[in-house]
């Protein structure tokens, strides 16, 4: 449920645009806050930033797949989520089908005005603000406020309430798309001209299974082939919420999580002027982030879960989370500050961004201990351990699972099952239930 | 791109077919109204409706005793149990259309307050008929009940759409007798999109355009302002509305005819529609103003700062447009002018570059052309005696991706990698090597995947190739290795047979397998084959004829001198050398099929090699009244090697001939089966191609998705053998595939097979040229400009069009791509068409077509 003092609104007057969008729930550098207010100033390239934000939007608005036999079947949109940082604004939204996360990135160079606070909230997007943006022509100044003072407003106006349904899945695949996300490594810089030769060129519509994309000369060619140091891309129409950003690109950036001959993350970067628009993509068009699994290691240590606390204490809605301040902060080895911040992650609580390299703070507006429930397989892992169904020898475990007995075997390449869904995705989409339950017990004894 | 909601265009080609499956006695009437022959089915879409009261029936009378009426004959459907939710709205709405008819002949009940059930019921009915397009009228029932006050709703989304779904025929007359619904919700059809089945363009397309007859109707009687029309359908565009549904307000626009003087009193809306994300909507602009521009009302200095966004949409036609009008403000504004030229240099298109870089030239602005030299194509660059691009080929020749040899099972990772295979059994050489565990012992580790194999065997009738699928047959090899049984299912074709019936055979004996491959393209090196015999005296009938087949053609002698005592038939593949004492097939020692499999590991097919013959065929139909035709490729694959083949001789084909799909042994679905068929016989894969080619010859006709298609061209590219008819065949037919995708793998595989010289250039573009008048040639275009981007693939894709374009006619539809292609090429590769024949057939061209002049350039 949104709580809004008002709906979002555009309005044209005096030379200039104003973009007031309404904020409800989520956090700021203070704690819990109704109705944050993040910014008031201008927006630098208005056209641009225009463009980039009815992109967002659109993601949250697309079901880029659709499973067999759900036609037509409507999600209503989530709102976008913006983060201030304190520098920067971030607006981050994604799509219906938990396969595609945006985010549009207003860098300082972007913002003249004053950045008011730090933290995170939902921002009203309706359909006569889109209306209204898509009328922004870049000839007049795009003056925006993140939220507005409450106090004033709530005299003269009720409460505006949306019910939107978020599925599990989707909240779920909104927290993990920034673990993807963190695995990945920049491959690929292509110019503004090949940028828009390669992302036209993309049918509206596309096949479910990966393709590579690597380059080619000064520009970019598709392959069928699993290619290590290509990117990943399932789903080619999955890039087109980038096409109404090309005509103001800089260049196009890509980033390709660790081969995986199955599909893997891919992240794409729009560079645009004292901007980015950035567009992660699941492995497959029909996988969602959600079900990736690749957080569930983590979520399976309890060592993590205390280290996350600790490092969730110390941080203050930053750009770019320093891991190495961190670490020295909290006494804590700099890989158990990263996997801490990989279970942090997983609830929503930091964001990636893959030009910085580095995390950063958000807290997603919405239930972050209903975030932190929803993994199906560890919470089945846990059912196994605390049924007995496990027993240890040596490298090898055996966990009964109905009247199957699963044999998990520890190899130098990771563990190994002997169940189905291991079979068919072995270790690329996380652990099976299986394998996490073998763990919980090794790291019990 | 499904926009959430958005009806995907597969969805909408099979959407009367979809009705008719659907609910058996539907069918589509002519205005896009279904009709209920069947009863039940269509009570859960809609109520069929009977005649409703006319308004003016029923008023005056009170609302008060409306809902007496509504509650009297409610208790019954309130109280009766149903099955499902719907079908109590639907009895509630029978309570309504009866308590108004009634009303409207003069019965009255006792006065009543509004049933609590009778809001949450119209607004069910709102959302259904606003998702929906399947309902015919229900908005009627929902608008009495408003205009008689026994409901109050918001004209939110779902009202209107409700409206522009489900108002049924005869629009403007029920338009006309309700100005306040015209006030309240027509207008803000231009503001709502819809999504889905229902917005004016989905419910227009499938409705024989009424909504814009209606519109033309209203507005020439003057029930609504035209001006006000015409101004919304602009405002409509500029919204953030999809293509495909923006598309109706630009129709409506035209359909409107608005004048010259008209238009250019609307250009500032003009204006801002060129920066629209819609690249149709940027055409429909520049095209208005372009007119504006004739009568000499255009504000031009206003246009040409907008002007920049609508040189880089994605049709060159729209970017040489806005050039066009760029250039009528040339004399007074050059600085504009110039801004907008150098914006179109971006544009990835040489005719757009070219008409860029002129109009520069015209302003005297040759730098802002050098500045942006490194994004012009070759050719424009040349033409602008800018140095071109030179691309520096590799030297090395592209080798062909053989599969790799597979990573031995054993004991500790039977059972895992066993798992895999009965989820995807598509990697024949992981098939081999846990076959070649198997083979040896290790059942007991299968225990685990007892369930799982059982219920692959159970799901094999529900898949597309039935009980016979791949993986079944895996699950089936697991349940006899653990002691359980199965029942068997035997595939149609003796070659899937024969799989079936080795792997059946495999835990027959403890000995190790002779056909599991060792080399690099699935092949036996010779010497391990022989190693495997010696240890294995007495072979396995149907492991030994694969491995024969299999049998690497080099070292072969130094095996056969190493080898001692051998069946006769292995000998003979290793050696060649027929047994003197008996020369008779028949006489022969051991089975048949070992010796045929013999000779066929020596050389491929010769004079019993399959055939293919294709035809260019004529498909005519009735669409809206018109006649259309469209031209296809209809291919035949003719097999004669037997009468009666046997299930342990997969080389040998059954006489027959197959032109379909599903005919004969070209089945539709192989689906996992494609790379183990293409894995029986290195030697040729004229052989699995047989089996796998029709789907993807017809691959260019049709739309339709075949999974098949990717599977066969990435086992044909990665197949060690020879090389026949149907391998360039199906090149040529992938690379001119439909569907994107497969021209993907089409691609991958040319690289593999003609980058590497394993199939002739020239035997692909005598394919491309015979089906050069039904396969697209702007397809050839984009995947041989993905060929041409691979070390070595620019030399190829000269060399192919070298081949093809003489035997293309000047007229070609997409030569002109062509040309340029070879132009761009030639240019990278500092080369000039200097072939004899190419040259000849370019100083043909005459006249000032596009294609014309650029076979000039190409001459020099």
């Amino acid at each position: 449920m949104y709580n809004y003092v008002r709906p979002s609104t555009l309005t044209f007057g005096d030379g200039q645009a104003d973009m007031m969008l309404a904020t409800s729930g989520g956090r700021t550098a203070t704690g819990h806050d109704a109705h944050p207010v993040f910014f008031d100033g201008f927006l630098g390239h208005p056209e641009q930033a225009a463009a980039a934000l009815l992109a967002v939007a659109k993601v949250a608005r697309t079901r880029f797949y659709t499973p067999p036999g759900m036609v037509a079947a409507i999600l209503r949109a989530a709102d976008p989520v913006v983060t201030s940082n304190g520098d920067r604004l971030r607006f981050e939204s994604f799509s219906a089908c938990c396969g595609v996360y945006a985010r549009y990135d207003a860098l300082p160079g972007s913002l003249d005005g004053a950045l008011l606070d730090t933290g995170t909230t939902n921002v009203d997007f309706n359909p006569p603000i889109r209306d209204a943006l898509a009328r922004i022509s870049g000839l007049e100044p795009l003056h925006l406020q993140v939220g507005e003072d409450v106090a004033v407003r709530t005299l003269d106006a009720a409460v505006i309430e949306k019910k939107v349904p978020l599925p599990e899945r989707w909240l779920k695949g909104f927290a993990e798309v920034q673990l993807a996300s963190a695995t990945v490594a920049p491959a690929f810089d292509v110019a503004a001209s090949e940028a828009r030769r390669f992302i036209r060129s993309l049918p509206s519509s596309g096949s479910r299974k990966p393709v590579w994309v690597v380059p080619a000369g000064r520009g970019l060619r598709i392959t069928t082939r699993p290619t290590p140091g290509a990117v990943s891309l399932s789903g080619l129409d999955r890039l087109k919420p980038l096409e109404p950003l090309l005509r103001f690109a800089r260049s196009l950036r890509a980033y390709a999580a660790p081969h995986d001959a199955q599909g893997a993350t891919g992240v794409w970067e729009l560079q645009l002027d004292h901007a980015r628009l950035v567009v992660a993509l699941s492995p497959e068009s029909s996988r969602g982030f959600s079900g990736e699994g690749g957080v569930l290691w983590d979520l399976a240590d309890e060592q993590t879960a205390d280290d996350a606390d600790l490092v969730s204490a110390m941080l203050a809605f930053e750009p770019r989370i320093d891991i190495s301040r961190l670490s020295a902060e909290s006494g804590l080895a700099a890989e158990r500050v990263t996997r801490a911040l990989g279970r942090l992650g997983a609830a929503g609580r930091v964001g990636y961004d893959a030009a910085e390299g580095a995390y950063f703070h958000r807290e997603l507006p919405y239930d972050a201990e209903r975030l932190a429930t929803m993994h199906p397989r560890l919470r089945d892992a846990t059912a196994l351990v605390d049924a007995g169904a496990v027993r240890l020898a040596g490298d090898t475990a055996y966990v009964r699972s109905g009247d199957t007995e699963h044999v998990v075997r520890r190899t130098a390449d990771g563990d190994r099952c002997t169940c189905p869904w291991y079979g068919k995705h072995k270790g690329s989409r996380g652990p099976c239930k299986h394998v996490l339950a073998a763990d919980l017990i090794r790291r019990g004894s | 791109m499904a926009e959430d909601g958005e009806v995907i265009d597969w969805w909408e080609r099979g959407l009367c077919h979809a009705w008719r499956l659907k609910a058996g006695g539907l069918t589509l009437s002519g205005h896009g109204i279904l009709e209920s022959t069947a009863g039940e089915g269509f009570a859960k879409s809609g109520e069929p409706m009977g005649e409703l009261p006319s308004y003016t029936s029923l008023v005056g009378v009170a609302p008060a005793t409306l809902f007496g009426l509504l509650e009297s004959g409610a208790d019954k459907a309130l109280n009766a149990s149903y099955e499902f939710a719907w079908q109590k709205d639907h009895a509630l709405l029978g309570v309504i259309d009866r308590a108004l008819a009634a009303a409207a002949t003069g019965s009255r009940a006792a006065d009543a307050s509004r049933p609590r059930w009778l809001q949450g019921l119209v607004t069910r009915e709102l959302s259904a008929a606003s998702t929906s397009s399947w309902s015919s009228e229900r908005f009627l029932r929902v608008r009495l009940l408003e205009r008689l006050g026994l409901v109050q709703l918001d004209v939110d989304e779902s009202y209107v759409l409700a409206m522009v779904s489900a108002v049924g025929p005869d629009k403007s007359d029920k338009l006309r007798a309700d100005p306040d619904l015209v006030e309240r919700a027509l207008w803000r059809v231009f503001e709502v999109e819809g999504g889905g089945e229902v917005s004016l363009t989905n419910v227009d397309r499938f409705g024989a355009d009424d909504w814009r007859k209606t519109f033309l109707e209203l507005t020439s009687d003057r029930t609504l302002d035209r001006t006000r029309v015409i101004t919304a359908c602009l405002h409509a565009l500029g919204r953030d509305f999809a293509a495909y549904r923006a598309s109706w307000y630009s129709a409506t626009y035209l359909a409107l005819e608005p004048t010259a003087e008209e238009t250019a009193g609307l250009q500032t809306d003009l204006r801002r529609l060129l920066s629209s994300a819609v690249p149709a909507t940027v055409a429909f602009a520049v095209k208005q103003l372009a007119r504006v521009q004739k009568t000499g009302l255009l504000d031009v200095e206003a246009t040409l700062e907008a002007l920049p966004p609508a040189t880089v949409v994605k049709a060159k036609g729209t970017a040489i447009a806005a050039l066009t009008l760029a250039r009528a403000g040339r004399a007074d504004f050059r600085g504009l002018v110039g801004i907008v030229a150098r914006a179109a240099l971006g544009h990835p298109h040489p005719d757009v570059q070219r008409a860029a870089a002129k109009l520069l030239a015209d302003l005297g602005e040759a730098d802002g052309v050098l500045a942006a030299a490194e994004d012009l194509t070759p050719s424009v660059r040349q033409e602008l005696g800018l140095q071109a691009e030179a691309r520096q080929e590799n030297e090395v020749p592209h080798d062909q991706s053989l599969a790799p040899v597979p990573v031995p099972v054993s004991t500790r990772d039977l059972a895992e990698r066993a798992a895999a295979l009965l989820e995807d059994a598509s990697d024949a050489g992981e098939l081999e090597a846990v076959l070649a565990c198997l083979a040896t012992g290790g059942a007991e580790v299968l225990e685990p995947l007892r369930k799982r194999a059982k219920a692959v065997v159970a799901r094999g009738p529900q898949t597309d190739l039935g009980d016979s699928w791949l993986p079944g047959q895996v699950a089936r090899l697991v349940l006899s290795v653990l002691g359980d049984t199965a029942p068997p299912a035997v595939p149609d074709h003796p070659a899937q047979r024969f799989v079936a019936r080795r792997l059946s055979e495999i835990y027959t004996s403890g000995a190790p397998l002779l056909a599991t491959p060792d080399l690099p393209g699935g092949w036996v090196d010779p010497m391990a084959f022989v190693e495997r015999l010696v240890q294995n005296p007495s072979p396995r009938h149907h492991d030994l004829i694969a491995a024969l087949l299999r049998l690497h053609p080099d070292g072969r002698d130094d095996a056969a001198r190493t080898a001692c005592s051998l069946p006769a038939a292995a000998r003979f593949a290793l050696d060649g050398v027929e047994p003197t004492r008996r020369l008779l097939r028949s006489g022969r020692e051991g089975p048949a099929a070992w010796w045929i499999a013999a000779e066929r590991s020596w050389t491929p097919y010769t004079t019993a090699a399959p055939q293919l013959s294709g035809d260019v065929k004529t498909h005519t139909w009735q669409e809206n009244g018109r006649d259309r035709r469209s031209w296809y490729a209809k291919f035949t694959v003719t097999t004669a090697n037997t009468d009666r083949p046997t299930g342990d001789q997969p080389t040998e084909l059954k006489t027959q001939t197959s032109d379909r799909w599903g005919d004969g042994s070209a089945s539709r679905f192989l689906g996992d089966w494609i790379p183990t068929l293409a894995a029986i016989w290195p030697r040729d894969a004229e052989h699995f191609l047989s089996l796998t080619c029709l789907p993807v010859l017809e691959s260019p006709n049709w739309a339709e998705s075949t999974h098949d298609v990717p599977r066969t061209l990435d086992a044909l590219a990665r197949h060690p053998g020879r090389m026949g008819t149907l391998a360039a065949a199906t090149l040529a037919a992938g690379i001119s595939a439909t569907q994107r995708d497969h021209r993907l793998h089409a691609v991958d595989a040319f690289i593999d097979l003609v980058v590497s010289g394993r199939i002739p250039v020239h035997e692909v573009a005598s394919v491309m040229a015979r089906y050069a008048g039904v396969w697209p040639a702007n397809r050839w275009v984009e995947s041989l400009a993905s060929v041409a981007q691979v070390p070595g693939g620019a030399a190829v894709t000269v060399d192919l069009l070298t081949c093809l374009l003489p035997q293309l006619s000047a007229e070609h539809r997409g030569l002109k791509k062509l040309l340029d292609l070879l132009r761009d090429e030639l240019i990278r590769l500092d080369r000039r068409a200097t072939d004899p024949a190419l040259a000849q057939w370019l100083g043909g061209f005459a006249g000032s077509s596009a294609a014309a002049r650029t076979a000039r350039l190409l001459l020099g």
